[in-house]
């Protein structure tokens, strides 16, 4: 269940003990626990959505943040008639095809990437075809202290502790932030 | 968003104590290194001349990821490779099947064989480059970018590591330590994001 960011504003000032936002206005502590759920959404992959898009003839890469500019990264190719496409490592489709940049098909059968941006969908279709993609989203920004997080309930600690982190190295609190930080640490360590 | 969030950020988050011009250049130098990693990656046409070994890239390309000549993929290999192979390489002429990085100062990387057919004309009448467009014998570069502006979900690992330096350089606030955790806290962002 989603949690509301007025009520998280209200711990993590309590927890760095500036209950009243003296130190650390509210309106900062909430861009932070907004930009910060981007930031662990992009580590976590809770945030998710699906696109359809249209495949240029004859084209087998594209770049993603042209194309979908929310997408953090893509999980998941399938074809408009609901079947899977196989993540393939580029070197396989090297090995199947030498020209494997120009192939062509009816209908695509693999997609891989090229690092976080480049999608690949291979063979390019000789004439026009649909994919849906599913990708890690940008979640919405937190803009007001009513709006309520996007990622996993499990990971809105980790999410608390992060700005506390950050709060505390704003102060310069540096024996209460490394404790923190070695905190963080085990927690992402522990997957959470 | 952009590369101003990142700095108000850090102007924020040192209490206003950075200095606004230094952190800017440090922005461009923690964004140099990043842009390593892949967040953007693009492919970029080059237009090839017969008899020309030598090529450029883009001014925002990085790294070179992979190069096709024409529907084919070279193999990546070096200059000291190429002369090893074949002394006078420079001599030779056909259709390329390798590509060296030449100089990465000057942004550029040779082919090899020397290209003998020049590529067709950069007409895009589809608006398709990469795709009913595509011009034969071309060079076709894919590679990681280099951009004033990183994803919304960068914005603090970036403004982190702008940070750490911030607190590292002689200052009246200077300060190894606070230094040493925002570089730690960039890298555990780095690190959650990228493992």
């Amino acid at each position: 269940m989603a949690k509301v960011a007025g009520p998280l504003i209200d711990l993590v000032l309590a927890r760095v003990r500036d209950p009243q936002g003296s130190s650390h206005p509210r309106s900062l502590v909430l861009g932070l626990l907004s930009d910060l759920q981007c930031t662990l959404n992009a580590a976590y992959e809770d945030v998710m959505a699906t696109t359809t898009f249209t495949l240029t003839q004859r084209q087998c890469f594209y770049q993603t943040s042209a194309l979908i500019p929310d997408a953090i990264r893509i999980k998941q190719v399938k074809t408009t008639g609901g079947e899977y496409l196989e993540k393939m490592p580029l070197e396989e489709m090297r090995a199947a095809q030498p020209q494997w940049f120009r192939y062509m098909a009816a209908q695509p059968a693999c997609y891989g990437l090229y690092g976080e941006d480049g999608l690949v969908v291979w063979p390019a279709v000789d004439t026009s075809a649909s994919v849906d993609i599913t990708y890690v989203k940008i979640p919405t920004v937190l803009a007001v202290e009513g709006d309520s997080t996007e990622i996993a309930d499990e990971h809105v600690e980790t999410l608390l502790q992060m700005v506390e982190l950050f709060l505390l190295l704003r102060v310069r609190d540096k024996e209460s932030a490394a404790a923190k930080m070695e905190e963080v640490t085990t927690r992402v360590k522990a997957g959470l | 968003m952009t590369r101003a969030t990142t700095l108000t950020w850090v102007d924020d988050l040192s209490a206003t104590q950075a200095d606004a011009t230094l952190t800017d250049d440090y922005y461009d130098a923690v964004v140099q290194d990043v842009s390593a990693i892949a967040i953007f990656v693009e492919a970029s046409l080059v237009a090839v001349t017969s008899g020309t070994s030598q090529y450029t890239l883009p001014s925002y390309a990085r790294e070179i990821l992979s190069v096709f000549y024409d529907d084919t993929e070279l193999e990546r290999t070096s200059k000291r490779e190429l002369t090893d192979y074949n002394s006078v390489w420079s001599l030779e002429s056909g259709s390329p099947v390798a590509y060296g990085i030449d100089d990465e100062s000057k942004r550029t990387f040779v082919v090899y064989p020397v290209p003998d057919i020049s590529s067709a004309a950069f007409a895009f009448p589809f608006g398709e480059p990469f795709g009913r467009d595509y011009p034969r014998y071309a060079l076709s570069v894919v590679h990681t970018d280099v951009r004033v502006d990183y994803p919304k979900w960068m914005d603090l690992p970036i403004a982190a590591s702008v940070l750490a330096q911030e607190f590292r350089r002689e200052s009246n606030h200077k300060d190894v330590e606070v230094a040493a955790l925002w570089k730690s806290t960039s890298e555990l962002l780095l690190g959650m994001i990228f493992t």
